[in-house]
This record gives structure tokens, C-alpha cells and sequence, in this order.
């Protein structure tokens, strides 16, 4: 047995060849798809390995500070970190989003290396210092933010000082991709800009003396060791005693709800709460600016048990106002708002006492420090976030009072009624007291640093589980080259039914020596089995250049679908063995299916290679069973197809591309088996008017055959065709609210926040992952937009019909704050997540104070493609409420031209391109204020195109890889010429006879192949217009006619000229040997 | 009588292999009917093709009327075996996915002025009796049905030569017979020239002539 089939093997080793041929080429195709997924799954990896270096946990805190020494307490070799957000500038450019970290010698080692930045220094990784064009040597300078312990937007914070400090560097060195020149903790492939200084020339610019947001640290997780050693004055607290007083405050002032909760469980604990009120006054007797106490009496205070309408007044004030007991005093003051204004309010106290000053002394010492309001010398002096009137801070009894008591309030009223009046974002409560007693050890025994957000985080095994659960790309090009590997097997299965063929009469002449069928059967898939073995592995092997050829396709014409990520090459041997099997048991099946259908012919018929009884055993059977039931299947797919589309239209269904899309698949296959149907009839048929009908004869008489060419074009062209309509034109409907601008013609981002209103729509930005398409990693916490629902709202933008932003005011139960995916896009790709008020995926976050809250996906921006991609709106007043700490807008949309003067002031009075203007050196000064703060304002459309590029090189790619396996397809048409010739040499030997010349041959074939050309064609084309329609007419996306009719061209082409070639070569051989039966 | 069909010093010889003709001479006259007799592989169908232009001499003359079908090209010659000669071979060669009609007008598809083709051919399978077998396919037809389809076929543009290469091999001896039967009939009514290679002495008996193909000469 093993000897006939190899002497089978090396005799038919012509047959064979093309077999292996087509094997190899969908063994390469298909394992060559699944190493694209290697290569970017192995190149993503080696980036997080890159960005984190030896770093495995930590603990990062944006806004708020801890002690640097923390690091040294936890472990000798972990680093503390201040990372602020910056801008770069060299030789005439400016570089924003630039991520500033001040770092010292433990960062490096974390690195791998053993370096110092003196403070005259900067180390710019290399995607930053090519973006400057600088080199080591060279100067650079930094503009970085200068956040404060208390955020600029609480009240009472200081505001004139500077926003951001600059400084002067020589770049030292740039920072390879394994230097932690790629650092970054967020989830993405692509680096940031990063410039690490010294870290005591930032602590000292920035006024963070010994103060970090970031511990990074090695392989052994120090959360036990952080829980051991921590001490309040670690994170901004200290227990500072006054006259027997001991008092918990906060370096933030207001002290946050972990300091608050733990405090309070420890015995004897009063809260207290100071504020700056506008005035107090009775009748027109009235004092400006004054401090407030609200407290309940304990820890040495005087105001005992106070009625929450009643007020103690000190003396200086009774008889400032003449007030008594029992006289009625008002308070007015501000109270902040979720945008950020301030609005006043009056409340009325009836006096409850009044308080000697001596009495106060002690509140004087125990009273907050509020950088720019405890630390001047004069009122006038005073620096803080609230609107203040010039001639109020001039009064001069005011100043006389400050002079003499500073910050002794004038007034204490109940902890309930100024909670009540004060509280904010920020806090509820400015200090928290005890008489006395060990107050510290209780206080850090009830103290949890995890509840307030000092956890370390397994930033290493997240970001490997981000690259896990990142888009597979593997997945994603075996999709795209779905229809090459079928062209392939189509090939391999039509080379090997060839051969199979051609040896019908070994068959019936081992079947008539006593062969069991199974015998023969098993005889001949031995022998292709032995083929697609070696085309399998040798397929597999070329199949990694083919990896290599998409690769070079990815750096060079495709980048955009990597976000111009340099995709370096990965195999895994598992990968290979997987495709090779694939592709074996793939073509097994394909031959199979040969070898079966060909054995179950008797040996007689096979003896006499004279299949002329099988066409008349088609037709009757086919009459009214098999034939009758496809006919039905046909009208029914037909009928589906019209009501998709017309449910599509009448129902107006949001997103009809799909259903279109679905609709032009029933339309494909009700068109190929309408082909099926025409052909029955064609082979039915009674009349021979002329050659055309021979030729359709001819071409039903291998229905099976000529459908298989039918479906092949047809599919492929339907596949091309549709999916190429779905390029769209992002920016054809770009002033229009409803699409992904929002109407909006410009989009600004700042690296720094702005406070101040540029007109348009300004959002508040907390920093998370990417899950917009440019990102190749699994997005976790998604950044989150702060934005107001109701300006959005009222001008319907992004909006398709239904008000959309309303879902950002549902109440949802346990605190779950409602948010809006950027676009569907960023839903179903980014996140994959459901979306609804009901059914609405769920994302956990934590606040600015370290507890968990959830983010219920409440819905999506309908469009496709928004300028939001990536992101989660919510409403901004939930935004303020759990993120205190991001001061002011980061991201802005601006009106066109004729916008508001704002706009027209960042834009220039010009209406020149505002990216230039901002960025101009002739700028106004309030460019020049923006400039600072690293504004960048681009066309919305561009922000749209820079996402789209994504989706444009998928299908670029998709077209490409398409148009080869319709290459392949045409290719499968030469071969089926081929075989139909050689299957019918007599009868062509006899048409000869009878005095068909060649030409009239060629024609006969020419024409019943352009038959079955033109049935594919057209079935795709007809098929791929449903599709296009809403393309066509709804969305008006951008076609490119010209572009398919080349493609239409081509592959038409392609074809005939296989065709010319096979029936060439077919007519060349000796017809005579057909008729000979000796 | 002059010739209709007159062949001198025609041979052949195949690559690599021993001459099959070498030097044929024959005459065939205007409803005559000739049978060629010969052992297997001694070059009978050979010498048929080569008559009916299916195949070329490598030297010698092939006169039809006087005309030089050696020398015609491809179009002439293709003519000429869709006007002048009909062929039957040993298999019916017959298309499976046409019927019966429609076979037999194949040639008649692409020859000059047939358009009464349709009533021949009608007319001529009646003379077969195979009237009632118009609409039906080759694979429903016996093994004599289909060779009678064939010569029909052969017949349909009227031509003057009839070739038939072992028409009766896949026939049993009445099918053979019956078969035998009609080529005479239709040789005598048509006024038909006949060359039939056969191994039958017995059929071939039944001809005007009986020849011998034996070292490549007709004797």
C-alpha cells in the first residue's frame, strides 16, 4: 500500500504540484495572519514592559501630595516620584502634554541604571527630544504646572500666584526605550512626551517641599509595609495641640473623608469649619470680609450648645454692629458652584451671646491656615477665590481688626448650620478636635490609607492584562484574509478534484480488482494527506514572510492601523503549529469532499471515465426536490433583503449601514442561487437557437462547478465593494450639530487648566485611558469628560433626535454617577461594552480622595465617530463631586468664525487658523496667556480625521487583501476552464470534427465562462449596491467611484486574462486523443 | 467515374515510433463504399483523420474533387469537415446536457446556410426511428439509440464522405448489425461515400470494397 502511493506520488508529481501549491499559499496566508497577532500581541508587550521597566507596583496620587520620604520608609529602593504635567520648548517649538517628572537616583536603579540629573539637568526620552530636534548638549526649556495643597477652585484658595514655573535646562541625555524613556502608567502603546528633572529644583519651583504623587516600587509589594510605617504627616496631616486642644488638620486645608471619618470614630472628636463670609450685618450696620467658626463647643471652644439659628458674636463685632443678645445679625457669603462660580447667600442668626476676645485667643492659634489669606500683613493683600469687592477689602475697621486679632473669628455659629452654609466639594470640615489624650495612636489605628486612596497598584501584571485583553489582531487579519484563505482552498480543492478526476479510471480499475470503495477512497486522501502535510508546514514557514510583507505594510502604508506604532515581529512556535493544522485539516476537508464525490461513481462508469448519465440523474432528481426547495430559498433571501432595507428606512434605525449591509448579503446569496436557478432552466431547456445557448448549456452542465466561480466572484466582489463604500467622509457634514464635531468647528486641548471662559463649550478633564481606536491596549478606566449637559443640550449637539444628554441627569441608585460613551465606535470596539440606562455596563472608579465609585454607561453619542472618542462624559456637577482636585477646563470646543468675541480673542481678530494663532509668536497677550498653558486648538475635523485614519487603513488593508483572493478567485476560473476543457476533450475533439474551427471554440468557452464572469460580477456588484445605498443616499459618505471601477476593471480583467490563458493552453493539446478509444 | 476522394503516397509516422503509413494510395468514388481492414495500431483511424483533416500526412496528396485539402488552412479545412465529411466514431461522443435535436444539429450551428437543419434532422431521426426520442438526453438512450444520434449527426449538413471509425465496436452483434443496416440504407439513398475502419471482416463484407491496412500500405 505505502509503495503504490508513493510510486502514485512521484508519477503524478505534476497533478500534485499544484495542489501543494494552492495548500501551501493558504497554510501562509492563514498562518501568516495569525503572526500579525503575534507580532503586535509580542510588540505591545515589550512596550509595557518598556514603559514600566523593573517597576511593578504604584501608588500614584494625581492631585493630591504625600511625603517623599514615604519611599525610603517602605523600601530602600523604591522611588518617589513628582509628576506634573508640562510644556517643552526648544529652538522655536513648542511642545504640549509634556509629562514632567522630578525624580532621583531610586528611579534610575528602577531603570536598570546608575544616574543623578543635577538640577541644571533634563533627560527628554526620545519621542520628545525628536520632537524638538534637540540632541544631549542641547538647551531645552520647561514650563510646568504649580498645582497647590489647596485646589485653585476651592474656596479661599490663592489665585494670583503663578499657574506654572519655568526653568532652563541642558538636555543631559535622551532616554532610550529601555532607559524608561517610554514611562507612563496609562495603558497605551504609544509613548508620551517625557522630560525628568531633578527632583529638588521641582520641589523647590513648585513649593512641594518634600512632597511626591507617585511611589513607584520593585517586585515585592509594599502595601504591608505602607500600612506599618505610615505617619499623618505622610499624607498632608498633622495633630497639632494648642492649650490642651489637640487638633487634626490638613495641609489641603479641608480635610478628606478617610482624615474625617477616622477622627471622628476616635472619642471626644468635635468637628470644626471656618469660613471667610462676604459681611455680617445688622439693620445697616455691617462688617466685610470676616471669619466664621462653626463648631459644637467641644475642645476648649466657648460656643457650648448653640441653636442652629443662633450666632456668637465676639465683642468687637457686637459693638461694631451694636448688636445684643437676642439681636437678629445676617451672614452673607458664597457658595460654590459645580461650574466653578460662586453664588451668595444670606442666612439670619438671632444672637445667642457675645464673646470676650480674651476668650478667643486660643481660636485665634487653632484657626486654618489659608495660603494668601492667614499669611499677609493687610486685607488688601489677601489672595483668594472668591469674587472680593476693592472697597470692602479697604475698610479700614476691617483692617484695624486684622491688624489687632488676624484670623480670630468674629462669629461662631453650629457645626450643622455652617456645614449646612459651607460645605463644598472640597470638605465639610476644616479641623477636627479633642480635649486631650492619646489621640494619635487612635487616630492611625481607625486610619485606613487605602480608604484615602494611598494603595499601590499591580501596575505591571495590569498593564500584561491590558496587552491580554487587547484587541486580537491575529483574529482581526485572518478576518481580513478570510476570503484569500477560501481562495486558496477553492484552489486546492478545484487542483485536487482535477487530479482526482483524471484518475477516474485507476479507480474503477482498483474498485474492479476487489478494492473496497472506503479502500480507494482512503488510497487517495493517504496521498493528499502526504501533500497537504507538506504544504501545511511548507506554508506555514513562507507564511512568516508573509507576516513580515503585512509588517512592512504596517511601518510603511498601513501605520494608521497600529497608530503609527512600530509593530516588531513575534512567533510563537504554538502560533505555527496551530496554522499549519488549521490549514491541514482545512485542505483535508477539501479533499474529502473530492475524493467522496468522485468514488461514489460505479467502477463501470469510472472504467469508461463516462460521466454522461450524471446530467440526466441531476435533472430528473433535481425537477422537484433539491431544485425546487433552493428556488424558494432564493425568493425568500430576495424578499428578506428588500425588507431589511426598506425596515431600515421606515423605521429609521440609527445606524442603517449594517442592516443594508445585511440586506446586500441575503440579496448575494438569493442572487447566487437565482444563478443556480438559471442555469437549471438554461440546462432544461428544449431549444439550441445558436452557440450562446451551447455555451449556457455547457455552462449548466457543471452546475456545481460553475456556481462554485459564480459564488467566488460574486462574494469576493461583494465583499470589496461594500466594505469599500463604507469609507466615509468624516468631514462632510462637519457644521452640522448632529454629527461627530457636534457643530463645532474647532476643538482645543490644554495641558494646563484654564479657569477662564473662552466662549464655546469648556470640559474638565480627569486623566485616564485611552479607549479610542488608537489605542491597541484594553482601555480599563477610560478618561472621564466633565461636561454640561444642559449647554450641549440646548444646542442639540451630538445629538440624533432624541436629547441625549438628558441621560447624564437619570438618578441611578447608590451613588452611581451616569456617563456617556464617547461614540458607538468607542462602545462596541474601545470598551465592548452594553450601554443603557437599564442594561448599562458598569466601570469602577475612584475618586479624588480614594474611594471607589461606579460609572454606569448610561448611553452613547449616536454617531459613529465623535470628536470624544475614547472618553466617558459626565455631568459636571458629578465631575466636581468626586474629582475636587482637577482645577479648572483641560478641553474646549469653539464655534466657527463668527463666534463668540472669547473665541474670536484665542482665535485672533484675524479669524486666522487658530492652531497658528495660538501658537504665533505675534500673538495677543491672552494668546500668549493661553500659550502658557499649552493650549492646542485644531479643526474638529482634523481630531475626527486622526481618529478615522484607524478605520481607513483597516479597509485599505481589506481591500488590498480582498482584491488578492479575488486575484486568487480569477485564478480558480482559469482553473475551472482548464478542468471543464479537460473533462470534455472528446466532445471538443468532435466539434472539431465536425468542423468547429478553434476560433469558434475559443469562443464557445469564452463565452460560456464570461457567462458565469458576468453572473459573478453581477450578482456582487448588484448585491454590493444594496449595501452602499445608505452610503449612497443617507449618509453620503464618500465614495470613490472611480476607485471601484478600477477595482471592477481589474478584476474583470484579471479574470479574462485567466480565461484567455486556460482555454489557450486547453485548446493546444491533441484534441485527436479524445476521440481515440483504442 | 472520376475519384471524389483520391490519396497517393500519403505517410505518417509519429515521434519516436515506427512509420504507421508509408505510402497509402486510395480512390474513393461518389457513393462508393470502401472498408478498411487492419490489425490493431496499424494506423487505421490515423488514416481516417488524416482523410477527414483531423490530422496531417507527413508527405503524400489528399484530393476532394480535385481540391488539395493538404493545403488548406485552418478556416478552409474546418469547412471543409463541416460540409464535405461526416464522422462516426466507436463512442457517440454525444453532448450530455443537449438532447437528442439539439446533438444533431451541432454541426449545423456554425455551418453556412442550415437553416432548414431543423427539418433534416427531424426527418433524417425519423428515418432512424428515433422520432419519439427528440427531447431526450443521451443518458437516457441505449447504447444503439445513441450511436444512431451520431450518425444523424454525421449526417446533418449533407455531406458527400462519410467516415466512420469502428462504428460498430461498442455495439453488440445485432446492435452491430442494425447499425450495419442503416450506414448501407443511407449510403445508397444519399448517394453517400463511405470509409468504415472496422475489425469485422463479416460487416465489412457487406461494402463495395474491402481493404487491408498492413506495413503502413493499403493493400
Amino acid at each position: 500500500m505505502i509503495r503504490l502511493l508513493l510510486s502514485s506520488l512521484k508519477f503524478r508529481w505534476r497533478s500534485h504540484a499544484g495542489v501543494l501549491l494552492g495548500i501551501v499559499l493558504a497554510s501562509a496566508v492563514l498562518t501568516g495572519s495569525l503572526l500579525v497577532g503575534d507580532s503586535v500581541d509580542g510588540s505591545l508587550r515589550k512596550f509595557a514592559l518598556q514603559r514600566l521597566g523593573g517597576i511593578h507596583y504604584a501608588m500614584h496620587t494625581p492631585n493630591r501630595f504625600f511625603a517623599r520620604s514615604l519611599a525610603e520608609k517602605i523600601d530602600a529602593d523604591a522611588a518617589a516620584v513628582l509628576q506634573l504635567r508640562g510644556m517643552a520648548l526648544a529652538e522655536g517649538r513648542q511642545i504640549n502634554q509634556v509629562q514632567v517628572l522630578g525624580c532621583d537616583s531610586n528611579l534610575w536603579k528602577l531603570a536598570g541604571l546608575d544616574s543623578q540629573l543635577l538640577e541644571s539637568e533634563v533627560a527628554l526620552n526620545k519621542k520628545l527630544a525628536a520632537a524638538l530636534g534637540v540632541e544631549a548638549g542641547d538647551e531645552v526649556s520647561l514650563r510646568i504646572e504649580k498645582p497647590g495643597l489647596l485646589p485653585r477652585d476651592a474656596p479661599l484658595a490663592a489665585q494670583k500666584d503663578d499657574r506654572s514655573v519655568r526653568g532652563r535646562f541642558t538636555v543631559s541625555r535622551i532616554l532610550g526605550d529601555d532607559e524608561l524613556g517610554r514611562f507612563s502608567l496609562s495603558a497605551n502603546q504609544v509613548a508620551p512626551y517625557n522630560a525628568f528633572v531633578n527632583f529638588q529644583w521641582l520641589e523647590d519651583r513648585t513649593e512641594l517641599e518634600r512632597k511626591a504623587n507617585l511611589l513607584l516600587a520593585g517586585k515585592r509589594d509594599p502595601s504591608g509595609t505602607l500600612a506599618q510605617v505610615w505617619e499623618p504627616a505622610d499624607f498632608g496631616l498633622r495633630l497639632r495641640e494648642e492649650g490642651g486642644v489637640v487638633q487634626l488638620e490638613s495641609d489641603g486645608v479641608y480635610l478628606g473623608p478617610e482624615a474625617v471619618r477616622a477622627a471622628l470614630s476616635v472619642s471626644g472628636a468635635e468637628g470644626s469649619l471656618t469660613y471667610l463670609v462676604n459681611s455680617i450685618s445688622k439693620g445697616r450696620k455691617s462688617t466685610p470680609y470676616s471669619f466664621v467658626l462653626a463648631c459644637d463647643g467641644a475642645g476648649g471652644t466657648p460656643a457650648g450648645r448653640l441653636g442652629d439659628d443662633e450666632i456668637i458674636i465676639n465683642r468687637w463685632l457686637a459693638d461694631a454692629l451694636e448688636a445684643s443678645a437676642g439681636s437678629s445679625v445676617a451672614l452673607k457669603y458664597f457658595e460654590l458652584l459645580a461650574s466653578g462660580k460662586f453664588e451668595e447667600r444670606e442666612r439670619t442668626f438671632k444672637v445667642h451671646s457675645i464673646i470676650e476676645m480674651e476668650a478667643l485667643e486660643q481660636e485665634r492659634r487653632l484657626a486654618p491656615q489659608f495660603p494668601g489669606l492667614t499669611d499677609v500683613d493687610r486685607c488688601s493683600d489677601w489672595d483668594v477665590g472668591i469674587p472680593m469687592e476693592e472697597a470692602q477689602l479697604e475698610d479700614e475697621a476691617n483692617e484695624a481688626y486684622w491688624n489687632e486679632f488676624k484670623q480670630t473669628p468674629k462669629a461662631i455659629v453650629s457645626l450643622k448650620a455652617g456645614q449646612e452654609m459651607w460645605s463644598n466639594r472640597f470638605g465639610s470640615l476644616t479641623g477636627i478636635r479633642w480635649k486631650s489624650g492619646r489621640v494619635e495612636e487612635d487616630f492611625r489605628a481607625a486610619f485606613n490609607p487605602e480608604r484615602a486612596g494611598y494603595v499601590f497598584q499591580p501596575v505591571r501584571e495590569q498593564a500584561l492584562a491590558s496587552v491580554d485583553n487587547a484587541m486580537d489582531f491575529g483574529e482581526l487579519f485572518a478576518g481580513m484574509s478570510f476570503f484569500l484563505i477560501v481562495a486558496a482552498l477553492m484552489l486546492t480543492g478545484l487542483l485536487f478534484v482535477f487530479g482526482v478526476q483524471q484518475r477516474a479510471e485507476e479507480m474503477g480499475i482498483l474498485l474492479a480488482t476487489g478494492w473496497r470503495p472506503r479502500q480507494v477512497r482512503g488510497l487517495l486522501l493517504a496521498e493528499g494527506a502526504v501533500i497537504a502535510l507538506c504544504g501545511s508546514v511548507a506554508g506555514a514557514w513562507l507564511g512568516t514572510g508573509y507576516t513580515k510583507l503585512l509588517l512592512l505594510g504596517l511601518s510603511n502604508y498601513w501605520n494608521g492601523a497600529v497608530a503609527n506604532s512600530a509593530i516588531h515581529y513575534f512567533a510563537e512556535p504554538g502560533t505555527l503549529v496551530s496554522g499549519a493544522v488549521s490549514s491541514f485539516v482545512c485542505a483535508m476537508a477539501a479533499m474529502a469532499v473530492a475524493v467522496w464525490r468522485q468514488a461514489k461513481h460505479p467502477a463501470r462508469e469510472l472504467l469508461m471515465a463516462d460521466f454522461s448519465q450524471e446530467f440526466a440523474a441531476q435533472a430528473g432528481n433535481q425537477r422537484y426536490g433539491q431544485a425546487g426547495c433552493l428556488r424558494y430559498v432564493a425568493l425568500a433571501a430576495g424578499l428578506g433583503a428588500v425588507g431589511i432595507a426598506a425596515y431600515a428606512v421606515l423605521a429609521e434605525v440609527q445606524s442603517v449601514t449594517m442592516p443594508f449591509f445585511g440586506a446586500g448579503a441575503l440579496l448575494l446569496v438569493s442572487g447566487i442561487l437565482f444563478c443556480g436557478e438559471l442555469l437549471r432552466r438554461a440546462g432544461r431547456q428544449d431549444s439550441l437557437p445558436g452557440l450562446g445557448a451551447l455555451a449556457l448549456r455547457n455552462a449548466a452542465r457543471r452546475r456545481g462547478r460553475s456556481l462554485a466561480v459564480v459564488g467566488l466572484l460574486a462574494c469576493g466582489c461583494f465583499l470589496v465593494f461594500a466594505v469599500s463604500s463604507m469609507k466615509e467622509d468624516v468631514t462632510a457634514h462637519a457644521d452640522e450639530p448632529w454629527s461627530g464635531t457636534g457643530g463645532f468647528a474647532w476643538f482645543g486641548e490644554s495641558t494646563l487648566p484654564i479657569a477662564d471662559d473662552l466662549g464655546g463649550v469648556r470640559l474638565r478633564v480627569r486623566d485616564g485611558d485611552d479607549a479610542s481606536c488608537l489605542n491597541l491596549n484594553r482601555a480599563r478606566t477610560p478618561r472621564l469628560l466633565g461636561v454640561d449637559p444642559d449647554v450641549l443640550s440646548a444646542r442639540k449637539a451630538f445629538e440624533a433626535g432624541d436629547d441625549v444628554w438628558a441621560l447624564l441627569h437619570t438618578e441611578l441608585p447608590e451613588g452611581m454617577v451616569p456617563a456617556l460613551v464617547g461614540d458607538s465606535d468607542t462602545a462596541m470596539w474601545g470598551l465592548e461594552a452594553k450601554t443603557g440606562v437599564e442594561k448599562g455596563d458598569v466601570l469602577e472608579y475612584r475618586d479624588e480622595a480614594g474611594n471607589a465609585f461606579l460609572v454606569k454607561l448610561v448611553g452613547a453619542l449616536p454617531m459613529r465617530l465623535s470628536v470624544f472618542q475614547g472618553s466617558l462624559l459626565i455631568a459636571e456637577k458629578d465631575f466636581v463631586e468626586r474629582f475636587s482636585g482637577e482645577e479648572g477646563y483641560r478641553m474646549f470646543l469653539f464655534d466657527g468664525a463668527g463666534g463668540t468675541p472669547a473665541v474670536q480673542t484665542v482665535h485672533g481678530a484675524g479669524g486666522t487658523p487658530a492652531v497658528q494663532t495660538v501658537h504665533g509668536a505675534g500673538g495677543t497677550p491672552a494668546v500668549q496667556k493661553y500659550e502658557r498653558a499649552g493650549l492646542d486648538v485644531v479643526p474638529s475635523t482634523d481630531r475626527l480625521l486622526e481618529f478615522y485614519a484607524v478605520e481607513s487603513t483597516y479597509l485599505a488593508m481589506f481591500l488590498v487583501l480582498g482584491a488578492l483572493g479575488l486575484a486568487i478567485g480569477a485564478m480558480g476560473m482559469g482553473i475551472a476552464v482548464l478542468r471543464n476543457v479537460q473533462d470534455r476533450r472528446a466532445e471538443t475533439a468532435l466539434l472539431r470534427a465536425v468542423g468547429y474551427r478553434t476560433a469558434t471554440l475559443q469562443k464557445l468557452l469564452f463565452i460560456e465562462h464570461g457567462l458565469l464572469l458576468l453572473g459573478g460580477l453581477g450578482v456582487g456588484i448588484f448585491s454590493s449596491a444594496l449595501a452602499m445605498a445608505p452610503a449612497l443616499f443617507i449618509t453620503r459618505s464618500h465614495v470613490g467611484y472611480g476607485f471601484l471601477a478600477l477595482l471592477l476593471l481589474a478584476v474583470a480583467g484579471c479574470a479574462v486574462a485567466c480565461m484567455a490563458v486556460a482555454i489557450s493552453v486547453a485548446l493546444k493539446g491533441d484534441l485527436l486523443r479524445g476521440l481515440r478509444n483504442e | 467515374m472520376s475519384a471524389m476522394l483520391k490519396i497517393s503516397e500519403i505517410s505518417k509516422q509519429y515521434e519516436e515510433q515506427a512509420p504507421v503509413l508509408t505510402g497509402v494510395d486510395l480512390e474513393v468514388r461518389a457513393g462508393e463504399s470502401v472498408a478498411v481492414l487492419g490489425a490493431s495500431g496499424c494506423g487505421k483511424s490515423t488514416l481516417l483523420n488524416i482523410i477527414g483533416a483531423l490530422d496531417w500526412p507527413d508527405a503524400g496528396t489528399l484530393l476532394f474533387d480535385g481540391l488539395d485539402v493538404l493545403s488548406m488552412n485552418e478556416k478552409q479545412s474546418a469547412r471543409f469537415r463541416n460540409e464535405e465529411v461526416g464522422f462516426v466514431f466507436q463512442l457517440h461522443h454525444l453532448l450530455p446536457q443537449c438532447t437528442v435535436l439539439e446533438n444533431v444539429l451541432v454541426p449545423a450551428l456554425v455551418a453556412s446556410g442550415a437553416s432548414d437543419a431543423k427539418n433534416r434532422a427531424k426527418d433524417l431521426l425519423q428515418r432512424v426511428g428515433l422520432a419519439d426520442r427528440l427531447s431526450h438526453r443521451p443518458g437516457q438512450l441505449s447504447g444503439g439509440e445513441r450511436q444512431r444520434v451520431a450518425v444523424v449527426r454525421a449526417l446533418i449538413n449533407q455531406p458527400r464522405l462519410l467516415l466512420a471509425d469502428e462504428p460498430t465496436g461498442a455495439l453488440n452483434r445485432e446492435g452491430a448489425d442494425s447499425l450495419m443496416e442503416l450506414l448501407l440504407e443511407l449510403n445508397q439513398e444519399e448517394n453517400l461515400a463511405m470509409v468504415m475502419v472496422t475489425h469485422s471482416e463479416r460487416l465489412a463484407k457487406r461494402l463495395d470494397r474491402v481493404l487491408t491496412l498492413e506495413a503502413g500500405m493499403l493493400k
